[in-house]
């Protein structure tokens, strides 16, 4: 229909048309009324884009966070297993970390000790309040006896009651029923110590006239004949002097704390007195 | 075979008592489990099986504690004959009246070891300690009577007609 010298002129016509075009909007923007319409179009498309956009993200939201909710939540399941049985392993490793410490406690009285000890578990304790009680898991098997001095690190625990071949009843110090021979370290002043059960002692039978002082040590006399001589007991809590009397009121307070006891050492074979001054 | 099922309940409730509770619940460790189980036992069941097993758990707790042999034994025995005795004149079958029941058996096994214990060391001493054991005691028996009450009921049904074949035991 057309020629092409024609085609040739209009294709040149449109080139030139559109290279004008182009140009005066490369000025207009440039120019302030190109500044004006941008802005322009920016106020009126915007919202719409800012509507679109959010929608677009609402919905990647959904997506990424409800549909996929379904292998999170598989996952989920797993690291929370994960977690219990981290947790329990660590637990594991803080309990043998704490039984460390305290069995490493035991192994340095069993070494620095003269006396020939034996090492039990907690198993039991009394099933009355009134009366203060463990049982032990070694027994006449191990060489333990009725009369036997129970001790930890940091004292007197109390002594043996009864023996069977595997197990063993420890009366502790604190029991209304226990009396242990007691001096007190910076004095030498001697007493009774007997336990009234919420966990304390009274050192019973102190003169008067001895010197006793709050916060002094208390450590066995090896008179009862159950109990080597110098194993601490307790520390003084509570003195009272009356003006009239012969004994003083005081207090003892265990350096063992009877609620947490776990593992104890069982002295066999006490040494005589003699032996112990040698 | 009652018999059976009951000492081995007491002796699950004596290990309890004696090591799962002092060691994570020490406060419940000083309540003594076996005064609900005897105080059901004596309200609720037959003589036959009964009599042996409270014996039985008396010198089980006599010989793990570190009383006087004997205590508990006489505690659950005067338990079982005042209660027992008390089911001619009163019907039992009532959570509230099993409550009171057990708050006073507690009152009477603590009025019976102060006594012993007031004996063995002489003087009568009632500190703050004892006080404390009382009132925890009895505040325990208050909050898990009900509960333990329709806790024996339910197993102790189950094993009846487990044993008897639908047939339950009864008083």
């Amino acid at each position: 229909m057309f020629s092409k010298k024609t085609m040739v002129a209009v294709g040149a016509v449109v080139l030139i048309g559109l290279y004008i075009i182009v140009f005066s909007f490369a000025y207009l923007r440039h120019s302030s009324v190109g500044d004006v319409a941008t802005r322009t179009a920016l106020f009126l498309v915007s919202p719409f884009q800012a509507a679109f956009s959010s929608s677009m993200h609402l919905i990647d939201d959904i997506w990424t966070h409800y549909f996929f909710l379904i292998s999170v939540s598989k996952e989920n399941d797993e690291l929370k297993k994960k977690l219990a049985q981290a947790i329990r392993k660590n637990n594991g490793c803080r309990e043998i970390e704490l039984s460390n410490n305290r069995l490493v406690e035991f192994v340095k009285l069993k070494q620095q000790s003269p006396f020939h000890l034996e090492a039990a578990q907690v198993i039991a304790r009394d099933p009355s309040p009134w009366y203060k009680t463990i049982i032990i898991n070694k027994g006449t098997d191990d060489g333990i006896t009725a009369g036997c001095p129970v001790i930890v690190p940091k004292g007197i625990v109390g002594y043996v009651l009864t023996a069977s071949s595997r197990d063993a009843k420890v009366l502790l110090i604190i029991d209304r029923n226990s009396s242990v021979d007691a001096l007190v370290q910076r004095t030498r002043a001697r007493g009774l110590t007997q336990g009234v059960t919420r966990g304390l002692c009274r050192f019973e039978f102190a003169l008067r006239k001895r010197d006793i002082k709050i916060g002094d040590n208390v450590v066995s006399s090896g008179f009862d004949g159950i109990y080597p001589k110098g194993i601490r007991m307790g520390y003084i809590s509570k003195v009272i002097r009356r003006n009239s009397g012969l004994f003083q009121d005081v207090e003892l307070t265990p350096y063992v704390d009877f609620t947490t006891l776990e593992e104890v050492m069982i002295i066999l074979r006490p040494p005589s007195q003699d032996n112990m001054e040698d | 075979m009652h018999f059976l099922v009951y000492f081995i309940f007491s002796v699950f409730l004596i290990c309890i008592q004696t090591t799962l509770f002092p060691a994570f619940f020490r406060l419940f460790a000083q309540y003594d489990l076996l005064i609900p189980f005897v105080v059901y036992l004596t309200l609720f069941r037959s003589s036959i099986g009964v009599l042996p097993v409270i014996l039985l758990s008396g010198c089980l707790m006599d010989l793990l504690s570190g009383g006087i042999i004997g205590i508990h034994i006489a505690t659950y025995i005067l338990i079982l004959i005042c209660f027992r005795t008390a089911t001619v004149y009163f019907h039992f079958k009532n959570s509230i009246l099993f409550q009171m029941v057990i708050i006073l058996s507690v009152l009477m096994e603590n009025i019976i070891f102060g006594m012993v214990i007031s004996l063995q060391t002489i003087t009568v001493n009632f500190s703050f300690y004892s006080g404390s054991v009382l009132v925890t005691q009895l505040i325990w028996a208050v909050i898990s009577s009900p509960m333990v009450y329709f806790m024996f009921d339910y197993i102790f049904n189950r094993i009846d007609k487990l044993i008897t074949g639908g047939l339950r035991e009864r008083v």
